[in-house]
């Protein structure tokens, strides 16, 4: 057992790039925690996709020991957040986890609009923060100008900042010797054991190991312990530090960060936030209150080869084990086959998931165009989670709809203000304030649609501002709007799988869209082919496919009736492959493209 | 009703459209190919024909005789006296009403013409496809406009009264004004029917290479729709009946023996490549002229295809073809012949085609409208 006032537990925050992973390798380094030999350079990033996109997903926690100037012996437990908004959950209950958090800024780059969001959370929980402007050894280093921009964002005073260099190793020494000092020890609270569960893994041998911070009481191998949230009990394998690998120790008591192992066969069954307990003399009071994660985006995972289905499954199953924010439920899709709807935390963890099971598991996936989750509010008083545009109420028995929005966080050059500002305008965003950063910069906060920056929003803002804009953002409850459902007619036929939710004043730019792409993408037919978009049976926009023009094969020569007629069988076979919408063949291949890109 | 195909598997060379089994004779320059021509292949052919021709059953007496190729006019004169000879010797002639042979303008000789009229070849069909001098060279074809107009004269002067010219349409590169001048002078010539194909790009012809390579567009669908029309109502007001989606002649001179097609009727085809039907089967010889005359010297013959329908497609097969006639089906033989009705095999989708305007029926027929015309493959598609 660790004396709480020589424990400190801390994050660290930062923005892609800024040095996280960098600064924490110089921190294993100094404490010894590895030696020279096996420090692989950026130790926490341990997964492939991470390293190529340069960011965090999963928290790996890390404890270190370190010999003040004080001559005492600390124990430093690092819990790495994961760098997106995406995982703002996970990231909240990693500073949960903590006392204290190091906020980084490139002293080359500046404040960036992630480096924000996250201070933001980490001072709504209340943490120490201890600023540091790092890369100080590089020639383009403005010191100056990025202690302005934290004192003016972070209202922290910038001669408060600590200024490194994660790369050499300058401050490094100051910075380790300040978290004794700034971060403050735990504190124990209640007489009966609980512990805050901030992370979970899966190991095929071992189960579901629980990554926990022990706030109150002991935790030892042998114990029989209760998760709160689900009322489940276990009994304790194993439990041990991160020192970095898992190194197994007789107890983890208050204030300590370690893992436990029980015999949790369904990784589902551990809950980020969750409290552990002891069974035999449980808590009452859970830590933080318990959050189930709710899947904020949903896209629809099909198999190109249909008969990659069951791989899928299996996948899918495996996945879920690493990550329990995802969600997916299969579904059955007349364009595509079957498949799964697969629930997101953000649009980052799709781009992850998605990514991940093409690498891993090798499968050739389509995904179809994501939609945010939406509160329907029935004229009967009832209220109705939708998850799925086709599976809309008629739009008589719809009193209003709510939709999800977001804070976000923008930061670009002063000179592209005027486009910034179109740009949200055009999603519908409501621009709450506009701070100058430094001379050159601005940061933007703007309440916006999460359904707005589903599509290409990305891409718009790098190519606006040329690259240099950063954004952020967090949930922001979900409000009232004046959204309809979009339906798309093929020859006075709806086509479910074209249908979606949309914002009123949208419907009929997108629906000219949708129709124009199926008019390229619908081969023509004996008869012209009314492309309709419409809301709520009214018609908003309408293109004609026309009746093909020539069909004839003149010559028929020789006897050679077996050969015309096999083509014309093939020709009816074609015809067949593709989907019927009353008299309509649409090809599989309209359906990929616009649910996949969502056109546009 | 029966008819019977010969096919003759030579030409001089290659028309860069022609997906029709023949082989060019020699290699070279038309008038250095026309000058070194060895004759040997078709001596060979011709006893395998014999061969060929001695198979079919005794008492198989044609209405109709059709020699088409190829060209078979590309025989040499000995060649082409042996070959007619040979059609009288081994053919029964009691029922003939049509005999009808194929012609390439560019190898009418005067003993030909003398050689097909004492035979008693009835109708002649001669290759045309243009008056123009740039259509007929990016076709590749190897006679000139007056070599066609000579060809012409040449039989009637022998005393053909009836006859066949082909036109093609809907050649890239070629203004699609030329159509015009060119029905004006198939009409001026005065034959009795006109077949006018619009141009196919058929696989693995050299013109549908250069499509592939780029070098040559299709011609737009518009500009093609617009050219059949044009042939549609020149062909009509020159007093031409349009029995069959390319086919016009002037009343009671239509082709019996391709009607004999288009009805489903029974057929011999001799020759490499040719197609038979005969009691419900129908077969291919091999496309090749040197397993063809392995396969009947050796009497080893072996189709190269060969399928028995089902009475119910059979029945499909009739209407698809059928309606290729501008007369339509009628409904009374259709059920005499088949013992379907359409209704029975078809459903609603004929009541569909009928109101998007693609066929029109009355008590007794159903028949393709004029769009219907058009778009006749898409429709078949629905029927087949
Ligand atoms: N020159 C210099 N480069 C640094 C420093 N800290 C980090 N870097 C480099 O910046 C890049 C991003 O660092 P990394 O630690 O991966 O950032 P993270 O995304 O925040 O984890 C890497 O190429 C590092 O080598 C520093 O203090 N000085
Ligand atoms: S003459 Fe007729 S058969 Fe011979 S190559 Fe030309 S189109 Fe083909
Ligand atoms: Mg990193």
């Amino acid at each position: 057992m660790t004396d709480l006032s020589r424990i400190r537990n801390f994050s660290i925050i930062a923005h892609i790039d800024h040095g996280k992973s960098t600064l924490a390798d110089r921190m294993l380094e100094l404490t010894q925690t590895v030696d020279q030999r096996n420090l692989k350079a950026q130790l926490l990033d341990d997964m492939d996709l991470e390293r190529e996109r340069g960011i965090t997903i999963k928290a790996h926690p890390v404890t270190m020991y370190y010999t003040a100037k004080d001559g005492h012996r600390y124990m430093f437990n690092l819990i790495d957040t994961p760098g997106h908004v995406d995982f703002s959950y996970e990231v909240t209950r990693s500073l949960a986890a903590c006392e204290g958090a190091i906020l980084i800024v490139d002293a080359t780059q500046g404040v960036e609009a992630q480096t924000v969001a996250n201070a933001y959370l980490a001072e709504g929980q209340g943490l120490a923060i201890l600023p540091v402007i790092n890369k100080i050894d590089v020639k383009t280093a403005n010191v100056d100008e990025v202690a302005h921009q934290i004192e003016e964002i972070l209202a922290t005073p910038a001669s408060d900042c600590y200024k490194v260099s994660a790369k050499t190793g300058v401050g490094v020494q100051e910075l380790l010797e300040a978290l004794v000092h700034q971060v403050p020890p735990p504190k124990v609270t209640n007489d009966r054991t609980r512990a805050l569960v901030f992370d979970s893994e899966y190991d095929s041998f071992r189960g579901g190991i629980t990554y926990v911070r022990v706030f109150d009481g002991k935790i030892s191998k042998g114990d029989r312990i209760r998760l709160l949230g689900t009322g489940n009990d276990y009994e304790v394998k194993e439990v041990g530090f991160f020192n970095p690998g898992l190194v197994p120790r007789p107890s983890l008591s208050a204030g300590e960060v370690g893992y436990i192992i029980s015999n949790i066969r369904d990784p589902a069954e551990i809950r980020i936030g969750d409290t552990v307990t002891q069974a035999r003399m449980p808590s009452d009071q859970p830590l933080t209150g318990f959050k189930d994660v709710h899947p904020m985006v949903f896209s629809g995972i099909y198999p190109v080869d249909t008969s990659d289905f069951e791989k899928l499954r299996f996948s899918l199953e495996k996945y879920t084990l690493n990550d329990s924010s995802f969600t997916y439920m299969p579904e059955s899709s007349v364009a595509l086959g079957l498949g799964f709807r697969c629930g997101f935390l953000g649009l980052l963890h799709m781009e992850v998931v998605q990514e991940r099971l093409r690498r891993e598991y090798d499968i050739d996936l389509i995904s179809t165009y994501p939609n945010v989750v939406y509160r329907v509010h029935r004229t009967n008083g009832q209220m109705e989670i939708v998850e799925n545009p086709t599976r809309l109420p008629d739009w008589t028995e719809i009193d209003h709809i709510e939709e999800p929005m977001i804070k976000a966080f923008l930061i670009c050059q002063n000179e592209i203000i005027g486009d910034m500002m179109q740009l949200l305008m055009d999603r519908r965003g409501v621009i709450e304030k506009t701070e100058t950063l430094d001379s050159r910069r601005l940061m933007l906060t703007c309440v916006l649609p999460l359904n707005e920056i589903l599509i290409d929003f990305h891409d718009k803002l790098k190519s606006v501002s040329r690259g240099y804009a950063s954004m952020d953002y967090e949930h922001f409850g979900y409000q009232e709007s004046d959204l309809v459902k979009l339906e798309i007619l093929v020859h006075g036929d709806p086509v479910e799988a074209f249908s979606s939710i949309l914002h009123r004043t949208k419907a009929e730019g997108r629906g000219r869209q949708l129709c124009e792409a199926l008019k390229e993408l619908i081969p023509p037919a004996m008869f012209p082919i009314a492309v309709q978009a419409s809301v709520n049976k009214k018609v908003v926009a309408r293109t004609t496919i026309r009746a093909m023009r020539k069909d004839v094969t003149a010559k028929c020569y020789g006897g050679d009736i077996t050969r015309k007629r096999k083509l014309l069988e093939r020709q009816k076979e074609g015809k067949k492959k593709m989907k019927q919408i009353g008299r309509v063949s649409i090809p599989q291949d309209a359906f990929v493209k616009v649910l996949k890109t969502g056109v546009g | 009703m029966a008819g019977l195909y010969i096919h003759i598997p030579f030409c001089v060379r290659k028309c860069i459209y022609c997906d029709f089994y023949s082989i060019p004779s020699v290699e070279g320059s038309v008038a250095q190919r026309l000058r070194s021509y060895v004759y040997a292949d078709q001596h060979v052919f011709l006893d395998a024909l014999e061969k060929e021709l001695e198979s079919l059953p005794e008492d198989f007496a044609p209405e109709t005789i059709f020699i088409g190729g190829g060209t078979p006019t590309e025989l040499s004169d000995r060649d082409f006296a042996s070959f007619l000879d040979l059609l009288r010797q081994k053919v029964t002639f009691d029922q003939l009403r049509e005999w009808t042979c194929e012609s390439n303008p560019g190898t009418l000789t005067e003993e030909k013409v003398r050689l097909l009229r004492e035979a008693g070849v009835n109708r002649m069909s001669i290759g045309v496809q243009s008056f123009d001098p740039a259509a007929l060279e990016f076709l590749g074809r190897i006679h000139s406009a007056d070599e066609a107009r000579a060809g012409i004269r040449l039989l009637k002067a022998a005393g053909f009264q009836s006859m066949n010219l082909d036109l093609i349409y809907g050649i890239p590169t070629v203004d699609p004004d030329v159509l015009s001048a060119d029905l004006a002078a198939a009409v001026e010539l005065g034959v009795d029917h006109i077949a006018a194909y619009c141009l196919i790009f058929e696989d693995g012809t050299p013109l549908a290479d250069l499509q592939r390579k780029g070098y040559v567009k299709e011609v737009d669908d518009d500009v093609e729709l617009a050219q059949y029309q044009l042939v549609r109502s020149r062909l009509a007001d020159a007093g031409y009946h349009q029995y069959e989606l390319s086919n016009f002649a002037k009343p009671g001179h239509e082709c019996l023996h391709n009607l004999l097609y288009w009805d489903g009727g029974e057929y011999f085809g001799c020759g490499p490549s040719a197609h038979s039907h005969w009691q419900g089967r129908r077969w291919s010889n091999v496309r090749s002229l040197e397993s063809y005359c392995k396969q009947w010297l050796t009497g080893t013959f072996a189709p190269a295809m060969e399928e028995m329908l089902s009475p119910e497609a059979k029945a499909r097969e009739l209407v698809i073809f059928g309606l290729r006639k501008t007369r339509g089906i009628q409904f009374a033989d259709f059920t005499a012949r088949t013992g379907y009705t359409l209704d029975q095999l078809y459903g609603d989708t004929l009541g569909w085609l009928c109101d998007i305007g693609m066929l029109t029926r009355d008590a007794g027929s159903i028949r393709l409208t004029e769009s219907g015309l058009f778009l006749s493959d898409s429709v078949f598609a629905e029927l087949v």
